[in-house]
């Protein structure tokens, strides 16, 4: 297959470059796949076994088709257009339940993949995505032939990627699933036994797949060439095993968000009946009034008002720093089958930076946006008060994310703001609506403004002026 | 279990095969922990299948395990993952 010699330039994904099976890349806005000639006779496998059509049919793997587009570089067997994606999301941004549920969906893969005779070759965590309310494998060129005998070369990356980080929030703390931003090929497993309690060491599971797994590693890391070329032999049924004891370690592995002192704050709101359906109201004739395609709710708590922007088509993000609520609302999204929301994990006073290799393998929020419309609720005071953030800065900040705005100013007068100051000395002088309105109008024109009813409180839409 | 008992029973369970082309770094220590878990796996689930076909044969217990080990539902099982 020839490269193309002039047309639209080809853009290689920052993010695969490691596998030399292909890698992605972008020509004119569409995303593309290329299949090199190296890996011809594993794709053909995995179309011709029933694997790829088993695998889409069940909503596992990210479908594709073959299109007739000129190759990015030498070696091209086929290139292909796989579904997007609607926002790329990575393991650190992902509540307790995301990252099991994509653990599963790995093995499950993994299981059915070899009832085709076929393997993952890798187990990464950055290869499932959410689409659609639920997890996908995203990466199509992770299969190769199954061979009798040959152990599962992902096992390690399976662990690190995943049973780590998963034990580690569940048995030891939730915020250590930030461990994933600091190790981007998973957390290594002499530091996740270190830091899982000792009484872990009694767990079968916990036991043979972490802490002997870590002490496995010490003891042949410095094994030689010679013997780094042979490998062990693991059965069929072996291995059959291994992977549904993994599963069932990993379907054990529980964090329950109810109890925590976060989520029970979150139930407590200090406005009455009336005033939440009054905001409810606005927020949904502002969205009526954007019509928005993408929308991140940043703050969201546990989506409810995220919600008016999903439920009305929306593409929307729904964002918080609380890994409770963020749980909350994804168990409720999952339960409730809700394809157009998807929450995560953040702290916009520390959004995911850019990451991996050269620092782009893995985009920084900013460079997932802008969106068409954000929605920042009862959040302001968080950023200027508590973070100390001037409404200046707040307000150039948003401007980079989204055209346009929806955002709650919530004055001092408020119960909450009056309940942040009570600790420490009001250093906010200007911290007012007319500031707040002059800060944010560098940045936009404010279309709509409206007193929430019975609140001290005011929403805005706003939209970006440049 | 003392390391050198692992690698004692990966001698014994595990023989050496071909080696295999793989583009991330299996780890030494990790695909010989994975032929010692995987070979108890095996012996468990052929123990299993073993005590199952004696219990079916007394006549004791109906035929629910298939021939890899794995109860006959367990391809449905995992259609659905767990929430």
């Amino acid at each position: 297959m020839d490269v193309q010699p002039g047309g639209p330039a080809a853009e290689l994904s920052a993010a695969s470059f490691r596998d030399p099976a292909g890698f992605m890349f972008t020509r004119g806005s569409v995303l593309y796949r290329q299949v090199n000639e190296i890996y011809r006779s594993d794709y053909d496998l995995l179309m011709s076994s029933g694997l790829y059509n088993g695998l889409v049919g069940r909503g596992w793997l990210v479908p594709h088709e073959e299109v007739d587009e000129p190759a990015a570089a030498e070696g091209a067997y086929k290139i292909l257009r796989p579904q997007k994606v609607d926002f790329v999301s990575y393991p650190y941004e992902w509540a307790f339940s995301q990252l099991k549920d994509a653990a599963l969906l790995t093995l499950d893969v993994q299981l059915l993949a070899l009832e085709h005779g076929l393997s993952l070759k890798d187990a990464s965590a950055y290869n499932v995505q959410f689409s659609g309310g639920q997890p996908v494998l995203i990466d199509t060129l992770s299969f190769e032939r199954y061979e009798e005998g040959r152990p599962w070369v992902a096992y390690r990356q399976f662990c690190q990627h995943f049973l780590a980080p998963l034990a580690l929030m569940a048995r030891t703390d939730i915020r250590l699933n930030q461990l994933l931003r600091i190790y981007i090929d998973g957390v290594p497993l002499d530091l996740a036994s270190k830091l899982l309690p000792r009484r872990t060491r009694w767990r079968p599971g916990l036991a043979m797949h972490i802490h002997w797994h870590a002490r496995s590693q010490r003891a042949h890391a410095s094994t030689d060439g010679n013997r780094q070329k042979r490998t062990i032999k693991v059965s069929r049924l072996g291995l059959a095993g291994l992977l549904q004891g993994l599963r069932k370690l990993v379907a054990r592995l529980n964090w329950e968000p109810m109890g925590t002192e976060w989520a029970e704050y979150y139930q407590a709101t200090n406005y009455s009946d009336a005033a939440f359906e009054h905001k409810q109201r606005l927020v949904s004739e502002y969205l009526a009034t954007v019509q928005p395609r993408r929308v991140w709710d940043l703050g969201a708590n546990t989506g409810v008002f995220s919600r008016l922007a999903s439920r009305s088509g929306a593409a929307t993000v729904a964002f918080d720093i609380d890994p409770a609520a963020v749980e909350i609302n994804y168990r409720e999204a999952s339960n409730n089958g809700e394809p157009n929301l998807l929450p995560l994990l953040l702290d916009l006073t520390n959004p995911s930076p850019g990451l991996g290799w050269s620092g782009t393998e893995r985009d920084s929020l900013l460079g997932r946006g802008p969106v068409d419309c954000a929605m920042a609720l009862a959040l302001i005071h968080h950023l200027a008060i508590s973070n100390n953030v001037p409404l200046t800065n707040v307000a150039a900040f948003l401007a980079q994310l989204c055209e346009h705005l929806i955002i709650e100013f919530v004055p001092k007068a408020d119960s909450q703001v009056r309940r942040l100051l009570s600790s420490r000395e009001d250093v906010f002088d200007q911290y007012d609506q007319p500031h707040f309105e002059a800060a944010f109008e560098t940045y936009f024109t404010i279309i709509r403004s409206e007193r929430v009813e019975n609140t001290e409180r005011t929403l805005y839409l706003m939209k970006r002026s440049r | 279990m003392k390391l050198n008992s692992i690698v004692c029973a990966a001698a014994i369970f595990g023989a050496l095969a071909a080696p295999a082309y793989a583009y991330i770094d299996p780890g030494s220590g990790s695909m010989i922990l994975q032929g010692v878990l995987a070979a108890i796996a095996a012996i468990a689930v052929t123990a299993k299948l073993w005590w199952h076909r004696l219990l079916v044969l007394l006549g004791i217990r109906k035929r629910t395990i298939g021939n890899d080990g794995a109860p006959i539902n367990a391809r449905e099982q995992h259609e659905v993952r767990d929430q």
